[in-house]
């Protein structure tokens, strides 16, 4: 028995000195600064049995160093092709000009256009270390070419952040350019802009599915202002709540089963949730106050919403059964329209200032570390992009309304909608 | 079938007795060509030297070559003297042999006319023969220290893997300089600790991330920056694989702030 005790006391003994060793062991390694890497997009080479399409390669280019800027992790710049003897698959890079020239990383893209068909290959180069980081190939038709730039720019985010972007996903929006308001949908650089709705009547408040193929909105198209449901790949509008009074701001759940929103069928406007079918309604709020806007929270535990109980609009947080409602702003006398972040940490909402403009702010989901993002203009309606790096919102900065987008810390507050008439209201697709 | 069997190739038998024909007539058309046209081209002189093995001796003494005639009984080695034209170190495997040299039988009559022209020859030979034993010294010399692990000027050849080897400063000095060119994050606090292990080749074989702030863009900065430093590396000391362990984070950001 005394040996064992020994044995023990000599373990217990050594090992935190063994452990504390290793621990002083490590040697500390910094450097000052943080470098914003420099990105080198390639104009793309035609592969040698077809012939080159100088613009389509260039459009893929352009779109690679825009969403790489937009993403704010590197500073990239499209640079005109170096050669390239062998194709991308057998021939061998020379790194040593893309390095004199600072470059960190190179994107390099070989395509070929055979009528219709599109044959996209790109590649990520770490230039300090001649080493490839990431490729990808891409086959499908002429206008795929776009969504093939933006598909690889998710790749390259993911390489270096670890999370994959949301370059390939849409907006959609409520547009004037084509008649009254009617819901539009674009890529979410503004692209390829789509009317959804043509009903000719005033629509609002669209709101994405979380597998992104329906979308909710409401419509005045038969007087009272409904909850309509359609699906991307269809023009039919299905009605999913047409109660008496206001049918409006509805949102998806997280897991899709049931729409959050506001109905006045009880006489004010209180938050309800509803099936997405719009059976099984049930009532969250009970105050004689206006209650609209009702958000979930990324794990469908709560709702934020907008609610003049206090006597201005404020933004107010209750667990999703309703129960615990909490003020969540404090500072401010007009705060509307919030929305929860992808990853539950913050809320974003517009608040009205002094001379009656909007501006966009980003509160913590605790009401803690609001901060003002917008500061030209007026600002409203936020949406924040599923990877949660972007914010998506309207602006009368430049006249009429029209649709922008930041990162989520502020910066790189860029336009994004084309076109005429007014853009608001933007809500952002899932990936 | 049987028809086909008893059919005879003829064909073998003619061809060679026609080829022999015309060998046998090109053979004697050269024969009497050669009787018309005698060779009457002088033998040019040849000599065979063993640049290995070269003499050493003072080309201004004279030749050091032997006759063909006393090949049998070869001179005693010439004392060798400092030489006074071409400084070179010391190579003792280059003494005197007498027989590397050969001449033809007509050379032997032009040899004494030639003394000064061979000298000069001689001088150049050993000139090469000089050069080419510095080489394989200093390549011999470049072998050992590869062995040793100090192949390049100004790195270190101390042994060790703990914090404060020559060997740890080396890599950590390695790794400093790449960070500078790779450092990029996206958090408030990044760490990122890694242990390290470098073969006996100096060729990185392992980087293994043992706690990460989990800022990935960092942590790619980080192995951008072992990847940049492990980039010929000389081998550890001894030939042994080397562990280290390092913190990598921006400067002037306290480890404890999170």
């Amino acid at each position: 028995m005394k040996p064992f005790i020994r044995l023990m006391l000599i373990v217990v003994l050594v090992l935190p000195g063994v452990a504390l060793g290793a621990q002083s062991g490590y040697i500390e390694v910094t450097a000052p600064g943080n470098r914003q890497l420099k990105l080198a997009v390639e104009t793309p080479h035609a592969q040698s049995s077809t012939s080159p399409n100088a613009n389509a390669a260039k459009e893929m280019a352009e779109v690679i160093a825009f969403d790489m800027n937009m993403s704010g992790t590197v500073n990239a710049d499209v640079k005109e092709p170096l050669p390239l003897a062998g194709g991308l698959m057998f021939g061998a890079t020379d790194f040593a000009p893309w390095r004199a020239a600072g470059n960190d990383l190179l994107v390099r893209g070989e395509y070929s256009i055979t009528g219709e068909a599109l044959t996209v290959e790109f590649r990520l180069y770490d230039v300090l270390n001649d080493k490839m980081l990431t490729a990808k190939r891409y086959l499908g038709k002429n206008r795929d070419l776009r969504r093939f730039a933006h598909s690889f720019c998710d790749e390259i985010l993911l390489r270096m952040t670890g999370e994959q972007g949301a370059f390939t996903t849409h907006i959609a929006f409520i547009s004037t350019q084509f008649g009254n308001k009617e819901v539009a949908i674009m890529d979410w650089d503004g692209r390829n802009l789509l009317p959804l709705t043509r009903n000719g009547s005033i629509n609002l408040d669209p709101d994405f599915s979380p597998d992104g193929r329906e979308i909710i909105f409401t419509s005045y198209k038969r007087g009272n202002p409904d909850l309509y449901k359609r699906a991307l790949s269809s023009t039919v509008e299905i009605p999913v709540s047409r109660r008496k009074g206001l049918n409006i701001t509805g949102a998806w759940s997280p897991d899709g089963t049931k729409i959050a929103l506001s109905l006045s069928k009880d006489g004010n406007s209180e938050i309800y949730t509803i099936d997405r079918d719009g059976g099984n309604p049930k009532r969250l709020t009970f105050n004689p106050a206006i209650e609209v806007s009702p958000v979930w929270s990324p794990d469908g535990s709560h709702i934020a919403f907008i609610s003049d109980r206090l006597g201005k609009p404020q933004v107010f947080v209750m667990d999703a059964s309703g129960g615990n409602v909490r003020r969540l702003t404090t500072a401010g006398a007009y705060n509307v329209t919030p929305r929860w972040s992808p990853k539950g940490d913050r809320i974003a909402y517009a608040r009205m200032g002094g001379g009656g403009e909007f501006h966009i702010h980003v509160i913590n989901a605790d009401g803690s570390g609001d901060t003002q993002l917008t500061t030209a203009g007026s600002n409203e309606n936020p949406a924040w992009s599923p990877d949660g790096r972007f914010i998506a919102f309207s602006s009368k900065r430049e006249g009429p309304a029209a649709i922008y987008v930041m990162r989520a810390d502020g910066s790189g507050q860029v336009r994004v909608s084309q076109g005429k008439g007014s853009a608001t209201q933007p809500a952002w697709g899932s990936r | 079938m049987n028809a086909r069997q008893d059919r005879h190739d003829a064909g073998f038998g003619v061809s060679l007795t026609i080829s022999t024909v015309i060998h046998l007539a090109v053979f004697l058309l050269l024969l009497w060509w050669g009787q018309l046209f005698p060779p009457t081209m002088d033998v040019q002189e040849t000599y065979y030297v063993d640049v290995v093995n070269l003499p050493v001796a003072n080309p201004r003494s004279g030749s050091p070559t032997q006759k063909g005639d006393n090949a049998e009984a070869p001179p005693p080695p010439p004392t060798p003297e400092p030489p006074l034209s071409m400084p070179s170190p010391p190579q003792p495997g280059l003494k005197g042999r007498a027989e590397t040299v050969k001449k033809t039988g007509k050379a032997e009559q032009n040899e004494a006319s030639s003394t000064e022209a061979f000298a000069e020859r001689m001088a150049k030979l050993e000139n090469k023969a000089a050069s080419q034993h510095e080489e394989a010294t200093m390549e011999q010399l470049r072998k050992k220290l590869k062995a040793t692990g100090s192949g390049r000027a100004g790195m270190p050849a101390g042994s060790g893997s703990g914090a404060g080897s020559d060997y740890t400063a080396y890599v950590f000095s390695r790794l400093k300089d790449a960070f500078y060119q790779t450092i990029s994050y996206t958090s408030k606090n990044p760490e990122v600790d890694v242990h390290l292990y470098i073969d006996s080749d100096g060729k990185v074989i392992r980087q293994k991330i043992e706690k990460s702030s989990g800022d990935h863009t960092f942590e790619l900065a980080v192995l951008r920056a072992i990847d940049k430093a492990g980039d010929k590396l000389v081998p550890p000391p001894n030939h042994k694989v080397f562990e280290g362990a390092f913190i990598f984070k921006p400067q002037g950001i306290s480890r404890n702030k999170q």
